[in-house]
Parts: C-alpha cells; sequence; structure tokens
C-alpha cells in the first residue's frame, strides 16, 4: 500500500508538471490533439498505480513522450496554417446570413436538436435573429446576431463613458498583493489612509479589496478571524 | 520556440535511453544465456556440481541487477527468472538428468524472453 501511496505522488507530480509546461490551452476547450493527449496521460499514467508489478517508468515515460509530442503539435500548429488544418481541421458555418446550412449540418453530424441547445445555451432562442453560428474546431459553437439583433452600445448612443481601467486585488483574504497594488499604481501610503477611512489598521483585518487606476475601490472587511 | 526544442531534445534523449537501454539489457541477458549454456554442457557430461556452481553465479549476477530489473522490467517477469534459476539448480543438486533439460530451456526461453521485450521487433511492438 506504502508502493501505490508513492507511485500516486509521483505520477500526480509528473502530471501536474507535464499539464503546466502544456501550458492553459491544455484546461480550457480542448483541440482534437490535445483532448486525445489528455485521456491517453490520464490511462497510462494510472497503469502503474493500479498493478505495483509494473515498473513506474512503464507510466512515466509515455507521460513524458505525450508531453513533448504535444508541445511540438501545438508548436506546428502555431506556426504553420496548414498544419493547423490538417490537426485541427476548420471551423464550419451552420448558419449564414440568417439561413441554416444543411449540407454543412449533414458534414458534421450536428442535429437541429444540438444547434437549437447550444443557441439557447447562449441566451439565442430565435433562429431568425442569427446571422452566423460558426462551429469550432473545438467542438464549440459561436452564435453572431444580425447588427439590428445586437444590444446598442454607448458609442451608437454617443454617450461618453468614464473607463477606470481594470480592478486589481490589492488585498486577498487578509493578504496583501504589492505587486498588484503597484500595477494599479498606488502605494503604501495610499493603502494606509485607505484602511483608516475603512475603519481597520491593517490587511489582514480586509476580506477582499480591489483598485482600478481610476481609484474606485472595493472594501470588504474580515467577518471573522483569518481562514 | 523554447518549449518546441526542449520537447525535441527530450524526445531524442528518451530515444537515445531506450536503445542503450536496449543495448545493455542485451548483453547482461548475453551474458547469462553464455553461462547457463556451459552449466548445460557441464550437466550433459555429467558435471553436475560445477554445472550447479556455473547456475549459482548466474543466480547471483542476476540478483545484483535486481535494482535495474525492478525499475526496468515487469516484476512477475524478473520473478520468474529468478524461480527458474532456482528450480535449475534444485535438479542439478538433487543430479535429476531428466528434468534437466527442461529446466535449462524455461531458464533460456525465461531470459529470451525479457530481451525480446527490450528488442524493438515487429513481434514486440505489435
Amino acid at each position: 500500500m506504502a508502493i501505490i501511496f508513492l507511485r500516486t505522488i509521483i505520477v500526480l507530480v509528473a502530471i501536474i508538471i507535464s499539464m503546466r509546461i502544456m501550458g492553459k490551452r491544455q484546461l480550457g476547450d480542448l483541440e482534437l490533439s490535445e483532448l486525445v493527449v489528455g485521456i491517453l496521460i490520464a490511462n497510462l499514467a494510472s497503469q502503474p498505480l493500479q498493478d505495483i508489478g509494473i515498473p513506474l517508468i512503464n507510466g512515466l515515460v509515455p507521460v513524458v513522450t505525450l508531453l513533448c509530442f504535444e508541445l511540438l503539435i501545438t508548436g506546428g500548429i502555431v506556426k504553420s496554417v496548414t498544419f493547423r488544418r490538417i490537426i485541427c481541421g476548420r471551423p464550419s458555418i451552420l448558419i449564414k446570413d440568417g439561413r441554416v446550412i444543411q449540407t454543412e449540418m449533414h458534414k458534421n453530424r450536428f442535429t437541429l436538436d444540438e444547434l437549437s441547445e447550444e443557441l439557447r445555451r447562449q441566451g439565442n432562442y430565435d433562429f431568425s435573429k442569427i446571422k452566423y453560428a460558426i462551429l469550432e474546431t473545438d467542438g464549440s459553437l459561436n452564435a453572431i446576431l444580425f447588427p439590428a439583433e445586437m444590444p446598442v452600445t454607448a458609442s451608437q448612443m454617443n454617450i461618453e463613458v468614464e473607463d477606470n481601467g481594470f480592478p486589481f486585488i490589492v488585498i486577498n483574504n487578509g493578504v496583501l498583493l504589492p505587486r498588484n497594488m503597484e500595477q494599479a499604481g498606488f502605494d503604501n501610503k495610499w493603502l494606509k489612509k485607505t484602511l483608516k477611512s475603512n475603519g481597520v489598521k491593517e490587511p489582514s483585518e480586509v476580506y477582499l479589496m480591489t483598485v482600478n487606476p481610476g481609484g474606485q475601490v472595493y472594501f470588504c472587511p474580515m467577518e471573522c478571524e483569518k481562514r | 520556440m523554447r518549449r518546441e526544442i526542449f520537447a525535441g531534445v527530450l524526445l531524442l534523449l528518451i530515444l537515445a535511453g531506450s536503445i542503450m537501454n536496449s543495448k545493455y539489457a542485451g548483453g547482461q541477458i548475453d551474458d547469462l544465456l553464455e553461462t547457463l549454456d556451459e552449466s548445460k554442457q557441464l550437466a550433459e557430461i555429467g558435471s553436475y556440481a560445477e554445472a550447479e556452481e556455473l547456475v549459482a553465479s548466474a543466480l547471483e549476477h542476476w540478483e545484483s541487477l535486481s535494482v535495474y530489473t525492478h525499475i526496468m522490467i515487469r516484476h512477475s517477469s524478473v520473478d520468474d527468472v529468478t524461480n527458474c534459476l532456482y528450480d535449475l539448480m534444485s535438479f542439478l543438486g538433487s543430479a535429476d538428468g531428466g528434468a534437466l533439460r527442461g529446466a535449462y530451456s524455461k531458464a533460456e526461453s525465461c531470459l529470451k524472453g525479457i530481451m525480446e521485450i527490450e528488442r524493438v521487433t515487429l513481434q514486440s511492438v505489435f
């Protein structure tokens, strides 16, 4: 049992490191090669965990090999449009100018039920309002409405909107994040003043505090002792 | 680009490591097979004691590789070889000539089986 315990830790660390090296792509919507590699890694890495008679290296070598091939494939996908087309395919336009393209639906073996479901998931209930619906290479569906059906924007209404920038988390569960504070353009002097104005002395008394470059602060004090 | 180069280098290292491992395993098993062969010839002329000594030295050699074998080879295969060598020694010790040929063949077959697993052939790949 101790052997299985230790092997599990080793395999877990190896997979985390591999996934980390592969990057955020592997965590989000998956392309075909990424899905295959993810499934294979899970299955291959578990073999030595199930049978301690199998050498651990029989699980680690495939994981590392798959990692390397995945890095090479994604590198090729980024650098070459042709290679990307071979590995990932092309997006398919299922609705064009408001009309469902039946040949594309048949080609992708996509049913109207699935199309309706995906559109409803995005808040689109009426086919007549959709100008384009594109089935992406990772299997997700994106819908683009007719301009007349899109929500109005401030610029279309000629309304000036204040842009206060991106809010940075400065204090997270009682811990000060000085780098974020600097990126927002503030310093410790500002922090002390802000904490005082909100009735606290130390960052440890704050659950969440955000600030944007425009100076707008969101403040949430700690309700009980820091967890 | 750095990641791709790292991946390419790592793949080449794994390939080189596999080739070296295959050669090393092959070399060790060839030595053991040679020792068994010499032992078999001695057993055939009735020199069971000398034959048993040679098998004992082969067993010692095999056990000295236990760290390598347990890291690289399926444990059941390692145990099979160990058991075959012990069985062979017990047949030689009891001078049971009738069962010896079978015991030698079994030990050789176990060792060759391991060599086949490590060698890249159509059989081992498929």
